[in-house]
């Protein structure tokens, strides 16, 4: 009688080097070594390079969110300087408040009025998303505004218009909105973020669809939504957040 | 080790430039674990950027006993696992244009293009737990007590777990040379 095969726990760690015995065992025997030969199969199908599209966004987000994280009650600072971050923290998200207002008011008045028809139609009061932490709550929110529902009567400007955001009520064409919206944020125009997101963030980035202002875990920002070019799939939209005061990116989703 | 672990406190430290060069150090990886856990290029971006955000805010933490490596693949394995947790509220991306494609493809290009999607989807049909010490295993190359570092589980289990998901992902794959009527001795 020959010896029983071994089982497949016992071939998969003799490919990983842990079961001499089974490999001794599998260069004998054919049904062992076919087994064996479909484990290296399949590590080499999921053992295969990855290549890495560029760290830059991902680094920044990082970088950003750190940031804000050193300023936050529990870093391993000394209570002096933590209360003294905390105080500059305070101080800067006022005067960002203060000024951000400002400015969005002046450098977003397009984006924003531009997009009053998504916005109604998204059901959202206006421009200002609030308080967010959550990256998915925030595309799952934002989602709802840049595609909102086809009703009838918006049937027409969602199919000929794959590049806005519309929906809502409104008669102006979307390629016209959407062109509306980039100016608003065009780094010509000195918009709040517009140079950061052209300089740093752009690549792969369609049309920008929607901005609006938020506070992301406290720190006051704007977000900004394009489409994402050639995206095929539901994941055709990237937010990027932006803190107000310095442009540092907070966060990005795709959605 | 010693230059991780000085580079990782210079990092906790306050050092930009230092937490710039650690993360950029390891995005490869992390990105790379990310794509084959998730399956798709959207959801490995969100999730590399988790672990990395993840990573910048608790760098603080790593105290040199592991590898900065293998500190790195924890925080992206839960990076990823949330990221999967978070996917399940909302439609697979990929899932069936990839399997059309599959079949529209095979007749005509390289059989190794169809197996890169092949073997997408088959991870993605295998349980998170199991796809996490396959990848560890066949993409990182981690040994078995670094998995189980990574996973907090016992190498026992990390052998089984492999073991079990190389067999699903083989059977998924309909890999003619996996005979199953093979009897053993546990059998």
């Amino acid at each position: 009688m020959s010896a029983p095969h071994p089982d497949d726990e016992r071939l998969s760690a003799a490919l990983d080097g842990h079961d001499a015995e089974a490999l001794a065992h599998a260069d004998g025997c054919a049904q062992c070594a076919a087994r064996l030969a479909g484990f290296q199969a399949v590590a080499a199908l999921v053992g295969a390079p990855v290549s890495a599209p560029r760290a830059d966004d991902a680094v920044a987000a990082a970088l950003g969110s750190a940031t804000v994280t050193s300023l936050r009650p529990g870093s391993r600072r000394g209570p002096f300087a933590l209360a003294a971050a905390a105080m500059l923290l305070v101080v800067l998200a006022a005067v960002s408040v203060i000024t951000g207002r400002d400015d969005s008011r002046t450098d977003m008045a397009a984006s924003t009025d531009a997009g009053s028809g998504s916005v109604a139609a998204g059901g959202a009061a206006g421009a200002d998303l609030g308080d967010q932490s959550d990256p998915t709550a925030l595309a799952d929110r934002l989602r709802g505004v840049v595609e909102p529902p086809v009703v009838a009567g918006d049937a027409q400007v969602a199919t000929d218009a794959p590049n806005a955001a519309t929906g809502g009520a409104t008669t102006e064409s979307a390629q016209s909105l959407a062109s509306r919206r980039s100016a608003a944020m065009a780094p010509t125009s000195g918009g709040p973020c517009g140079l950061t997101v052209a300089q740093e963030f752009s690549a792969g980035l369609g049309p920008l669809v929607y901005t609006a202002t938020l506070r992301w875990e406290g720190t006051p920002a704007v977000a900004v939504v394009y489409r994402i070019d050639g995206a095929t799939g539901s994941l055709d939209h990237r937010v990027l957040v932006m803190a107000t005061s310095d442009c540092r990116l907070l966060v990005a989703q795709t959605f | 080790m010693p230059d991780e672990l000085a580079l990782a406190r210079r990092a906790a430290a306050g050092d930009r430039d230092a937490l710039d060069t650690l993360l950029r150090s390891q995005y490869d990886a992390v990105y790379a674990v990310c794509r084959r856990m998730t399956g798709n290029d959207a959801d490995a971006a969100d999730a590399a950027q988790d672990a990395l955000i993840a990573m910048a805010r608790g760098i603080g933490r790593f105290d040199g006993r592991s590898r900065l490596s293998t500190w790195a693949y924890r925080v992206t394995v839960n990076a990823c696992l949330d990221e999967l947790r978070r996917r399940k509220r909302r439609p697979e991306p990929t899932d069936d244009a990839s399997l059309a494609r599959v079949a529209d493809l095979r007749p005509s290009v390289e059989r190794t293009v169809s197996d890169r999607i092949d073997v997408d989807a088959a991870l993605r049909r295998l349980a998170p737990d199991y796809r996490a010490a396959v990848v560890l295993r066949d993409l990182c190359a981690l040994d078995y007590a670094e998995i189980a570092e990574v996973l907090d589980i016992p190498a026992g289990t990390v052998r089984s777990r492999i073991a079990r998901g190389r067999a699903a992902l083989a059977a998924d794959l309909g890999n003619p040379s996996m005979p199953d009527d093979r009897p053993t001795e546990r059998s």
